[in-house]
């Protein structure tokens, strides 16, 4: 069945699974410690927001839909992860 | 008594509009009765469309039929938004409940049920390709992948759940657990609902002759995908509070 997969959805996966590694990593080892918390919370929340593009383009195959599919997609992406940085940051 | 109203040119009738669909969702299939001159029109402003927007016809295809599945993916995504935001904006008013109850969650089984969303999403991609491929077999194989997946995350989660209410945390804890609670029981009765589509593509794809079509297929892959997409986006903000 993984014939059926090419290249690129292969490294959206990968990807998706090294970003997943850093949040994780950034939770549990707390690397922003000592500089500032708080940026490191939106740097992992970006990142999660990111990851969701990733999902809508190439899993939910939006790249190759009309472009108000990929419009509404977008402007939510950037819409609801940029609220969530601002009220993580300010 | 009334006499009938001639029928205007701009009014679109059931049938002309079923002719329509039929030929959005078959555009090789040549329509011999329609009206020429409207034709003429009609492609006139297709050819325009197309140069501005170049779109695959089976793109055309699938989001003509799926549009209403379309409409409920972005309206529980938009409902998700606003939770989402009322999550961070609550946690900027107890920086500190948020953060010290962040750290009882057990942050291992959420990072694992991300891996195995991710994971269960490639084999629904693989499931949905193998279907344009005109292979159900391969297809149910991935489907049967992805179910194993989605059965894999509940039990973690409900683990999750029972060591932590077992812990002393519940809904009625604080603000942070109630969030948490609903947030996350909200998703996991998406992950059912979408285990249950998963498992029907999957059963009528084990029959002799398959039972359902590629476009069941795809909509049941495009709602698992958005159940992925709202984990992805749940786990940093549950778990990566404790950062702040």
């Amino acid at each position: 069945m993984t014939a059926f997969l090419p290249g690129r959805v292969w490294a959206v996966w990968l990807a998706l699974v090294l970003a997943t590694l850093f949040s994780w990593w950034a939770a549990a080892g707390r690397p922003f410690e000592n500089t500032s918390a708080q940026l490191g919370a939106a740097i992992v929340i970006a990142l999660g927001f990111g990851k969701v593009w990733l999902i809508g383009m190439h899993f939910m195959d939006l790249r190759q839909s009309p472009l108000l599919l990929r419009r509404i997609f977008n402007i939510w992406t950037m819409l609801v992860g940029g609220v969530l940085v601002a009220l993580v940051l300010l | 008594m009334s006499r009938p109203q001639p029928r205007t040119e701009q009014a679109l009738d059931l049938p002309d509009f079923l002719q329509e669909v039929e030929q959005i969702r078959s555009p090789s299939t040549p329509n011999k009765t329609r009206d020429t001159t409207r034709d003429t029109t009609r492609d006139q402003a297709g050819d325009q469309t197309r140069d501005k927007a170049p779109v695959k016809s089976s793109a055309i295809d699938r989001t003509s039929v799926e549009s209403g599945l379309w409409v409920f993916i972005f309206g529980d995504m938009t409902l998700f938004g606003a939770f989402f935001t009322g999550f961070a904006w609550q946690a900027r008013s107890e920086p500190a409940v948020f953060a010290s109850s962040a750290s009882k969650l057990l942050i291992g089984i959420g990072g694992v049920n991300t891996l195995v969303l991710l994971t269960s999403s490639l084999f629904v991609v693989a499931a949905v390709r193998a279907m344009h491929a005109g292979a159900p077999r391969p297809a149910a194989r991935a489907l049967a992948a992805a179910l194993a997946c989605a059965l894999l995350f509940a039990a973690l989660k409900v683990t999750e759940y029972l060591t932590e209410v077992g812990a002393g945390y519940t809904p009625a804890t604080n603000l942070f657990f109630t969030f948490y609670f609903v947030l996350t029981g909200i998703h996991l009765l998406h992950v059912l609902i979408g285990a249950v589509l998963l498992f029907s593509a999957w059963r009528g794809l084990r029959a002799e002759t398959p039972r359902v079509s590629s476009r069941f297929v795809e909509g049941a892959g495009i709602y698992w995908h958005m159940v992925d997409l709202l984990w992805v986006v749940l786990f940093p903000l549950l778990y990566i509070s404790r950062l702040a």
